[in-house]
């Protein structure tokens, strides 16, 4: 609506005059200019954040008229859903992308010291100018001219109407805006010939997008572990890799930028890193927002249109090639002092750590743009199976593994390293030692194969050498500071070490048939099929009821499954799995103890069980052949049919007036042009001669919300459960055909059937923990390395802290902490 | 140049080279069917063709249905899990895996259904090796 575009409007000619301001403001005698650019800033900021919080009103008022409140929300989600679907499509994220980066883009303007400011923010104006273009042209507030105003919105994916996806996005879209700051930095830096200051004022940014965008990749993977029902958490799907690809090249930024801040070694190597970031999340918004990996990804993409096409790979290839032109041109100029005197140093821990990281993320990078490079060779491109990226990444992850657990041990400058050496002989060797215990634990237990054991034992190596350097530094306030890196590197550890416990002893079955009632022995348990909770259509509290028993105890698993029909989309199946044991079933103190290993069916872990269809029963088709289906059966009319213990008979079919006359005149497709056709079945229905009743079964072909849907009747059956007849919406194919309505498919729910079956996956999640807690521990300690430097650079100070010249740590004296703590902040893994 | 500038070398060129012989083995090429059935058991492939609605069967856990190519080639492929949503209307099914010597055993399948607001959508179905 009108508002929203010039709220938007507002915050781009606000950002473009702030651009200006600034850059006039660098004149002699024009200083006062900075503060009506600060001014500007914030003009531009109150731009985005109004009309965030007016889309937001938009879809609380269920303002159906805006083509994307119509096509995210509808009446029935509830008010938490209705927060998701602001970042539900495409506008509305770009919109909350562009809103952290108006907020973040307010910290740059008035944290980043007086002269530097004006230099720095005009890049990072642009960068923000080039969204809300993007943001103007692809906008949430478009509405459709001469066009009705829907009823009732088409609401999101059902998938999608999770409590994870109010949290996730909103975390990742902040590691995502936060990229920008590094690489307005790096640009700077170049720009200006400022080798050494841009890397201390990018190095807090970029301990802040560690955090934020490591947090927002374990969320996603958190989500599809707990609401999608595959069984795992990473699929190396190109959504996924396109956060992970800069994740991986901030995080080799920041190491480098620590050595840099020593020493001014790797300017050139952190130029590059500091541009990548930024440069490839650009770069992997294009590749998964205009479709041009449509054929190769599990996320359907809708494409922004050839217009998006162009910006976005202008954007992209602006923020990759200008950055490092610029870098080539200043080549020759760039002092390049010795990063490292000796290789057993940090310096050049570092350097390795860089190199490892830089690697993964470029592997990844390439692989999910195969697809376009290999059309080269490969007439229609193909994508690499995700066994690749497992392959390419194992001996990187478990070089970083080993790096993570030396270099902390190493010292700052060659002249340390001996009075180091005594220092840390002691802990070190405890690490050592406890590490070939735990490994060698892991072997007796059946972790034999090489790969997997050697990735076990440098993660958990890496885990003991951090965490026995963590303990003395718990004493002090100063030192407690200092812990960052450590925590950051145990939380690496441990999810890497996670995931070699749970790819080597995880055990799974696919396709389990369980047949109602009848118990299965199968991985040390019994499992017995118990029927539903309620029936399909009922999307917020269908699940299966899976009885698990082991030695003599007794559990009950409810893996959901549900058929939502997504008005205009196609029907989604829903199954969240079971996961045993449920921080939902807590709900009480006492409740704590379920949650006790030896209280669980699996005790190392989760023992997850996901539905694979819902509940079939067996039945003879008209061929006489067995066949397999979810209760499906056609009438036709005034001819009894027999389908488990029920008669039906349809009676009559009931039209409105105006589809009747589309179908006298031959074109039962012509019915599509009504707005809205309610089909009425009218079936007689007998169950086992017990008890009758006349139902009406109905369906709706609704055009405006371009959905079909059926509307389930309750008939006759058994007191203890209720039983559904669904008349099922024809194809569209069966629409146009002239034998339309000579026989209706229909479907029973929950009839009482001897064959009733389900089919069901079922895994064991060994120390899958781990896999949560590395997360947590790696952005706590990303978010203490950030709050250290951010003071030192006065982000989180009230006043503008002067710029040392060499950082704080070499202003410490030298004998007071010793050479480890003086330096210990190394940053994250 | 520096013993530690060769270790970095001898990484970076170790991973480089490491990663490009995973990447050629774990590429899956679209195929023709005459390719595809001649391709070795070891690898996987991707072929792609019309649905032949007639042809889908179902039975105890197992989804079969024939592929028609363009140029009229058939391929019968099998699929061990369940049916994709409104598999029925796809227009192009494009199944991942590899031909057993009978029929193609898919692991996954990409379905592309009409979509009446977005023109088509590709949705994938079946769990490849995911951690």
């Amino acid at each position: 609506m009108i508002l929203g575009y010039l709220l938007l409007a507002l915050a781009l000619v606000a950002t473009v005059g702030a651009n200006v301001l600034f850059t006039l403001s660098r004149r002699p005698g024009r200083a006062t200019l900075l503060k009506a650019a600060k001014g500007a800033v914030v003009t531009a900021a109150a731009g985005v954040v109004g009309a965030s919080a007016y889309l937001a009103y938009l879809i609380a008022t269920h303002q159906f008229q805006v083509a994307y409140v119509a096509e995210y929300s509808s009446l029935r989600s509830n008010k938490w859903y209705l927060f998701a679907a602001f970042w539900g499509g495409q506008e509305g994220s770009l919109l909350l992308w562009a809103f952290w980066n108006a907020l973040l883009g307010v910290v740059l303007a008035y944290r980043s010291g007086e002269q530097r400011t004006s230099r720095v923010w005009p890049i990072y104006g642009i960068a923000q100018v080039f969204l809300l273009g993007l943001l103007l042209l692809k906008c949430p507030f478009y509405v459709p001219a001469d066009k009705a105003v829907p009823a009732d919105g088409r609401g999101l994916n059902p998938l999608l109407e999770n409590m994870w996806m109010v949290i996730h996005p909103p975390v990742l879209f902040l590691g995502f805006s936060s990229l920008l700051a590094p690489f307005a930095w790096a640009v700077y830096g170049l720009a200006h010939r400022d080798w050494d200051g841009w890397a201390r004022s990018a190095f807090s940014w970029s301990l802040f997008s560690f955090a934020t965008l490591g947090l927002g990749l374990a969320l996603g993977g958190y989500w599809a572990y707990e609401t999608l029902g595959w069984g795992g958490f990473w699929a190396w799907d190109p959504v996924e890799n396109s956060s992970l690809v800069p994740w991986m090249f901030i995080t080799a930024l920041l190491h480098g930028i620590a050595v840099q801040n020593k020493n001014g070694g790797y300017r050139v190597t952190n130029f590059v890193m500091g541009v990548l970031p930024f440069a490839t999340m650009f770069y992997g918004t294009f590749l998964t927002r205009t479709g041009v990996l449509a054929d190769f990804s599990v996320h359907s993409f809708s494409s922004l249109g050839k217009d998006g096409f162009i910006f976005l790979l202008t954007g992209v290839l602006l923020s990759l090639l200008v950055p490092l032109g610029l870098l080539v041109w200043r080549f020759k100029q760039i002092p390049k002092p010795p990063a490292y005197e000796r290789v057993w140093t940090r310096e050049f821990g570092y350097f390795l750590a860089s190199a490892l990281l830089g690697l993964i993320g470029l592997i990844t990078a390439v692989g999910m743009s195969a697809p376009l490079f290999t059309k080269l060779w490969i007439e229609k491109g193909a994508a690499p199976e995700p066994t690749f990226y497992n392959q390419a990444t194992y001996p990187l992850a478990i070089l970083l593994t080993v790096g993570m657990a030396v270099t902390p041990f190493l010292a700052w400058k060659a002249s340390d390293v001996d009075s180091v050496r005594r220092r840390l002989l002691l802990p070190y060797c405890v690490a050592i030692l406890l590490t070939i215990v735990m490994a060698g634990a892991a072997m007796y237990l059946g972790l034999r194969k090489p790969w997997q054991l050697l990735l076990f034992a440098t993660s958990i190596f890496a885990v003991l050498a951090n965490a026995v350097l963590i303990l003395p530094r718990l004493k002090h306030r100063s030192s407690r500071r200092t812990l960052g890196g450590f925590v950051a590197h145990v939380g690496a550890g441990l999810t890497l070490a996670g995931v070699a416990c749970m790819v080597a002893f995880q055990q799974s079955e696919r396709q389990v048939m369980l047949v109602r009632d009848r118990p299965l022995d199968l991985m040390g348990y019994r499992l017995t099929y118990l029927g539903q909770t309620s029936h399909p259509f009922d999307r917020d509290n269908n699940a299966l009821r899976i009885r698990v028993e082991k030695n003599g105890r007794v559990w009950e698993a409810r893996p959901r499954f549900y058929v939502a029909p997504w008005a205009g989309k196609d029907t989604e199946f829903g199954n969240p799995p079971a996961v045993l044991p449920s921080l939902y079933s807590v709900q009480r103190p006492a409740d704590i103890q379920k949650l006790l290993p030896w209280n669980n069916p699996f005790p190392w872990g989760d023992l997850y069980i996901a539905a694979s269809t819902g509940p079939q029963t067996a039945w003879t088709g008209e061929d006489g052949q067995p066949k397999h289906s979810n209760s499906g059966f056609f009438l036709k009319p005034q001819e009894p049919r027999q389908f488990g213990d029920y008669t039906f008979m349809l009676l009559s079919l009931d039209l409105d007036e105006k589809a009747k006359e589309a179908i006298q005149k031959g074109s039962p497709a012509a019915m599509n042009a009504l707005p809205t056709v309610t089909f009425k079945a009218q079936v007689g229905v007998d169950w086992r001669g017990e008890k009758q009743e006349i139902v009406t079964a109905e369906f709706v072909l609704d055009q405006r919300a371009g959905g079909k849907f059926s509307n389930p009747v309750k008939i006759p059956g058994p007191d203890s459960r209720e039983t559904l007849l669904v008349l099922l919406p024809p194809t569209d194919e069966e629409l146009n055909s002239s034998k339309a309505f000579e026989a209706l498919p229909f479907q029973t729910m929950n009839a009482e059937d001897p064959t009733e079956h389900v089919y069901i996956e079922i895994s064991t999640k060994p120390l899958i923990g781990l896999v949560w807690a590395g997360p947590i521990l790696y952005t706590l300690g990303g978010l203490v390395a950030y709050r250290r430097r951010a003071y030192e650079m006065g982000i989180l100070g009230t006043k503008e802290s002067p710029l040392p010249d060499n950082g704080d740590d070499a202003a410490e004296p030298e004998a007071a902490a010793g050479a480890a703590a003086k330096s210990a902040a190394k940053p994250s893994a | 140049m520096k013993p530690a500038a060769w270790v970095g070398i001898v990484i970076i060129l170790g991973a480089l080279a490491f990663s490009s012989k995973a990447f050629v083995t774990n590429l899956t090429p679209y195929l023709t069917f005459e390719k595809a059935r001649q391709a070795p058991r070891s690898s996987t492939v991707q072929v792609m063709g019309a649905l032949d609605k007639k042809s889908i069967r179902q039975q105890m856990g197992t989804l079969a249905f024939e592929i028609v190519s363009k140029e009229g080639d058939r391929m019968p492929v099998s699929f061990k899990q369940q049916k994709p949503a409104n598999f029925e209307q796809a227009i192009e099914v494009t199944a991942i895996g590899r031909f057993d010597g009978a029929t193609f055993r898919a692991d996954r399948l990409l379905v592309k259904c009409p979509s009446k607001y977005q023109g088509t959508e590709t949705k994938e179905y079946g769990a490849s090796q995911k951690a």
